[in-house]
């Protein structure tokens, strides 16, 4: 049994693993050297890896392209990255433009088999106008509402531009393609005495009046001394500045020269990577104490590491462990290494939580995506605990499947979101000591509340199935583990609620307003207490706690997401949409689970009335 | 004189120990669990319905229908169906916590951490109970080197009534907003007020309006007063939205036609009236309040991330002038200024979206809450409370497995 888990378990790694596997079109050297490249993105600095990631994903909905060189052939965004900064032909016939809307296509009269489908620039481009125009007519609308297609509309002629932009971006740093003979920037720059050129009255530089800035790819930093963080400079700004006759600095001349490098080299691999390695040291050597910068390489680990993927695999082999140890419940050695196939994934998953909270110098939950491995984390540790405590081989079951469903959750919320997911918070949440008590402790809160739920599914399922029928003492148990759980979750989302409203209370003046999120918490508060207090007046026994638990399911999942949908409110922060299906399912399988238990239920009341004579 | 044997004598009565019978079943009917569990479920749905209904109706009419009323009529289709309001359902979950902490909860210390919760529960229902009632707030619009010893209401408004002296200077009298807001569609009112030397009557009130220009093409719905008239406009959903607009009719002492003005939320000047005893001038504004110190804006910060348009931090620094004494100091976003009761919080500025030069105004969050620290106190009750007793029951749980597995 144990080979076949192990042959299961590496199915499901080949299955997995060639979304990650990225073909090495450019050598490792260049990949290495481009990918800690730091570039101010979104208000941060941040390495051209992750840059170049979160770009794609916005374009393609993926982190990785697939080639159509060959069955499998990939190129990581980098590379891809790369290739629209340096060999923009290729790069136009690159397949990367997602769109989910056939109205969408039709509208831009693209021919199209599928509702999904990626199209090149080359594809789109003579539609590109039609985009454009159709885009600044929606921009008006109100954004509440805007049709799906019409938000589809406007992303793509978003990206449209951004990918223009792109493939223009080192045009500054180009030979003159008319006459290489031409003096470039840097030379211009070189023969200068204070860093500043007169463009003119520079004949040579008269071609950087009328070319095309792109205002992407700000990679140059601003060369002061000062610790606070400054705009840096991209290639549209570097033009402004020396036109408005403001000097460049000796390292930022050096920063152009190794521009220059780049965009010379092409695709020579040697070239290039000299090229950005001194890029790098220029950008090191002009802000050597920024803290962001110092993040590069961690961030560029992390990214690297991928530490969640791998947990969620390890969850998955962590559940077949489990399993096994179902099937042999004699055999203890095999359930301790289930505890610990359980217990390594949530230490990889906390660990890279800690890294996170270490590059962006924050607790760990200040993001909605955030909160999903937060809260899956949490979900891990108490069902560990409650294991350790119980050691029924249920709570570590019901740990390993909401882990890796809870990682699953956190990829698509990624795929979907296409957004930087270490993004800068707007002013009023910028305050660490409020996201580490409120956001922490209302997300332990929404943990447990799931854990709970999760739980009850066995009892219910159990009872539903005739499993142990006759083991009451079983039944007991988990009634016991759900109710420990939920009492849990009701502590953590009742202070955090509070705390919620102390917090209001100190940025906008009033402890509660009503604002939907505050409600979502409040409802999971006023579910447990009811249940709480009917149990206690006897109205509510093991049957019924179990099937409020996971009706508490739905009500988190309500608060976490469902209150973000309705687009009103103070913390409507989260883009969520297309996030509305996941949660129908949701709803839809869970009331379907309480159909089942309330049925069971029945079943087990008409069981004592026929059963009651025969004792007589 | 004993009073006991009458007493008794008075509960052996058929009538009195019916009527102490039935008492006693309803404090045990207010003190249980059954009840407690049914108000949380009737304060689940409201919170639910509310929610829902700030979607297509706005936070204000949310919190008005739902949360600050005694009892709800919520329409489901072609069915509505009565419930109780938050207010109601908060009144009665007092009574029943209250009670039920007193009667039915077993006294001991295994039992200390729930009296803690129930304890801060029932703080925080007291601070709710005082911030409704007796707490007010609003907002004060500042540019750089203004300043204030007022702010403003965000929806509620009044009439100013000023009379005109050559100094420029003029007592002022306030209508408040409800001897107004409240007139039904064709409803007049009068009233003579102290220190005016004229009455004033009130109709058309609209809480949403714009003033128009009367044409010859139609038949203005209101009134037409120098070729102007108010045109009503369906409430806003976010409130703060609203115009208001009305009709005020001048009685003169002496008896002369009375004088018809129309006052709009909008009017960049006072209506100017002129009646035997001199001039005065009318004017429909938001609400003010007039604080006991005054606030002058030294410097508005704004930090916007680099290369973005998004605002990182915003504060203002500003100098506090009460009586003799003058302070200078910053409120900023989560770090609010309080002074004899009042609590100043940085909470957005303005223009939204200005050009880099523009001159920025601040805007201050004001609030006067008596109740303003309670939910502070209620949360270390409630969370020391929830941890004493989960720790009692998780220590309680532990041993009794413990035990279990080893025996």
């Amino acid at each position: 049994m144990m080979s076949l888990a192990t042959r299961v378990f590496f199915c499901v790694c080949m299955l997995l693993l060639p979304s990650t596997q990225a073909r090495a079109a450019v050598p490792e050297s260049v990949v290495s050297a481009a990918a800690a490249v730091p570039i101010q993105d979104g208000g941060r600095i941040k390495p051209l890896d992750t840059y170049a990631r979160f770009t794609l994903l916005s374009f393609s909905g993926r982190t990785v392209l697939r080639t159509d060189e060959g069955e499998g052939k990939t190129l990581s965004a980098l590379e891809w990255l790369l290739e629209c900064l340096l060999d923009t032909a290729t790069a136009r016939g690159r397949a990367i433009f997602l769109i989910e809307n056939p109205e969408v296509m039709e509208s831009l009269s693209l021919a199209h088999d599928k509702p999904r489908d990626r199209f090149s620039y080359e594809v789109l481009a003579p539609s590109r106008s039609i985009a454009l125009s159709l885009a600044r007519q929606y921009a008006g609308l109100p954004e509440e509402h805007r049709t799906p297609a019409q938000k589809q509309m406007l992303q793509l002629a978003h990206n449209l531009q951004l990918f223009e932009s792109l493939t223009n971006a080192l045009s500054p740093f180009a030979k003159d393609p008319t006459n290489s003979a031409l003096p470039r920037l840097g030379e211009l720059l070189a023969n200068s005495k204070d860093g500043r050129i007169d463009l003119a009255a520079s004949q040579a530089a008269q071609r950087f009046f009328t070319m095309d800035h792109a205002n992407v790819l700000a990679v140059i930093p601003p060369d002061t001394a000062s610790e606070k963080p400054e705009t840096w400079l991209n290639p549209a700004m570097l033009m402004q500045q020396m036109l408005a006759g403001r000097p460049l600095s000796p390292n930022q001349i050096e920063a152009v020269h190794a521009l220059e490098q780049v965009c010379d080299a092409g695709m020579d691999a040697e070239d290039l990577t000299s090229g950005l390695l001194a890029l790098r040291a220029a950008s090191a050597a002009m802000a050597p104490t920024h803290r962001e910068l110092s993040q590069v390489p961690r961030e560029l680990f992390f990214y690297r590491m991928q530490p969640f993927y791998w947990s969620l695999l390890l969850y998955i082999l962590a559940f077949l462990l489990v399993a096994l140890s179902w099937i042999f419940p004699g055999q203890r050695t095999l359930y301790v290494i289930s505890m610990i196939a359980l217990a390594a994934p949530c230490a990889l998953q906390i660990f890279g939580i800690t890294l996170r909270c270490i590059i962006r110098g924050r607790p760990p939950v200040s993001t909605l995506y955030e909160t999903i491995l937060f809260v899956t984390a949490v979900v891990v540790v108490v069902a560990l605990l409650v294991e350790l405590m119980n050691r029924k081989r249920i709570a570590v079951g019901i740990g390993a499947t909401l882990g890796a469903i809870g990682l699953f959750l956190a990829n698509k919320y990624e795929a979907i979101d296409r957004t930087d997911t270490m993004p800068n918070l707007i002013a009023v949440l910028d305050t660490n000591f409020w996201l580490a008590t409120h956001v922490t402790t209302v997300t332990m809160g929404y943990a447990a509340g799931l854990l709970a739920g999760g739980i009850a599914h066995v009892y219910v399922f159990g009872k539903a199935f005739g499993y142990r029928k006759q083991d009451a003492a079983f039944y007991k148990n988990i009634t016991r583990m759900v109710y420990g759980v939920f009492c849990f979750g009701l502590l953590f989302a009742t202070v955090g609620t509070v705390l919620g409203g102390i917090w209001a209370n100190e940025s906008w003046g009033r402890f509660w307003g009503w604002d939907p999120k505050e409600n979502g918490a409040l409802m999971i508060v006023l579910w447990g207490l009811a249940v709480l207090h009917a149990r206690m007046g006897g109205y509510v026994r093991d049957y019924g706690l179990n099937m409020a638990a996971i009706f508490g399911g739905i009500i988190v999942s309500f608060s976490w997401f469902g209150v973000n949908l309705l687009g009103v409110g103070l913390h409507s922060y989260g883009f969520t949409s297309g996030v509305q299906t996941a949660l129908t399912r949701f709803y839809t399988i869970e009331s379907i689970v309480l159909a089942i238990a309330a049925f069971g239920w029945l079943r087990e009341q008409d069981i004592v009335r026929i059963r009651l004579p025969e004792k007589r | 004189m004993n009073l006991s044997p009458s007493i008794s004598r008075l509960a052996s009565l058929p009538a009195t120990a019916a009527a102490l019978k039935g008492l006693r079943a309803l404090v045990d009917i207010l003190s249980s669990y059954g009840l407690a569990s049914v108000l949380f479920l009737c304060l689940l749905v409201l919170t639910y319905l509310g929610t829902l209904d700030q979607v297509e109706n706005g936070l204000h009419h949310a919190q008005e229908k739902y949360f600050n009323s005694f009892i709800v009529l919520h329409e489901l289709g072609w069915f509505g169906f009565l419930m109780p309001g938050a207010y109601l359902v908060l009144l009665l979950l007092f009574v029943n916590i209250s009670l039920g902490v007193l009667l039915r909860m077993r006294k001991g210390w295994a039992q200390f951490g729930m009296l803690m919760v129930h304890g801060g529960i029932l703080v925080l229902m007291a601070g709710s109970f005082l911030t409704f009632h007796y707490s007010f707030s609003g907002h004060m619009m500042l540019f750089e080197g203004d300043e204030a010893d007022h702010f403003k209401s965000y929806y509620d408004w009044e009439i100013a009534v000023r009379v005109v002296e050559e100094s420029g200077d003029g007592t002022e009298t306030i209508l408040p907003g409800n001897i107004f807001m409240y007139l039904n569609p064709g409803e007049s009112k009068r009233f003579a007020v102290a220190g005016l030397p004229f009455q004033i009557g009130f109709n058309d009130y609209h809480a949403n309006s714009h003033l128009m220009p009367a044409g010859p093409m139609f038949t203005p719905p209101t009134p037409v007063v120098d070729g102007y008239f108010l045109e009503p406009l369906p409430k806003e959903n976010v409130v703060e939205r609203n115009v208001a607009g009305l009709y005020a009719r001048i009685f003169a002492s002496d008896g002369s036609e009375p004088q018809t003005q129309i006052l709009w939320g909008l009017q960049q000047e006072p209506v100017k009236i002129q009646v035997p005893e001199g001039s005065w001038e009318l004017s429909l504004r938001k609400q003010r309040w007039t604080l006991p110190f005054s606030l002058r804006l030294e410097k508005f910060n704004r930090e916007l991330y680099p290369g973005t348009n998004m605002p990182k931090a915003f504060s203002s620094e500003i100098t506090r002038t009460d009586g003799d004494i003058q302070e200078r100091m910053l409120i900023s976003m989560n770090e609010p200024m309080r002074h004899k009761g009042y609590v100043f919080y940085q909470s957005s500025w303005g223009p939204q979206n200005a050009a880099p030069g523009v001159e920025l105004f601040s805007v201050l969050a004001v609030s006067r809450n008596p109740a303003d620290r309670f939910p502070l106190y209620a949360c270390v009750f409630i969370a020391l409370g929830m941890t004493v007793h989960f720790a009692i029951k998780l220590m309680r749980y532990i041993r009794r497995t413990t035990a279990r597995t080893s025996a």
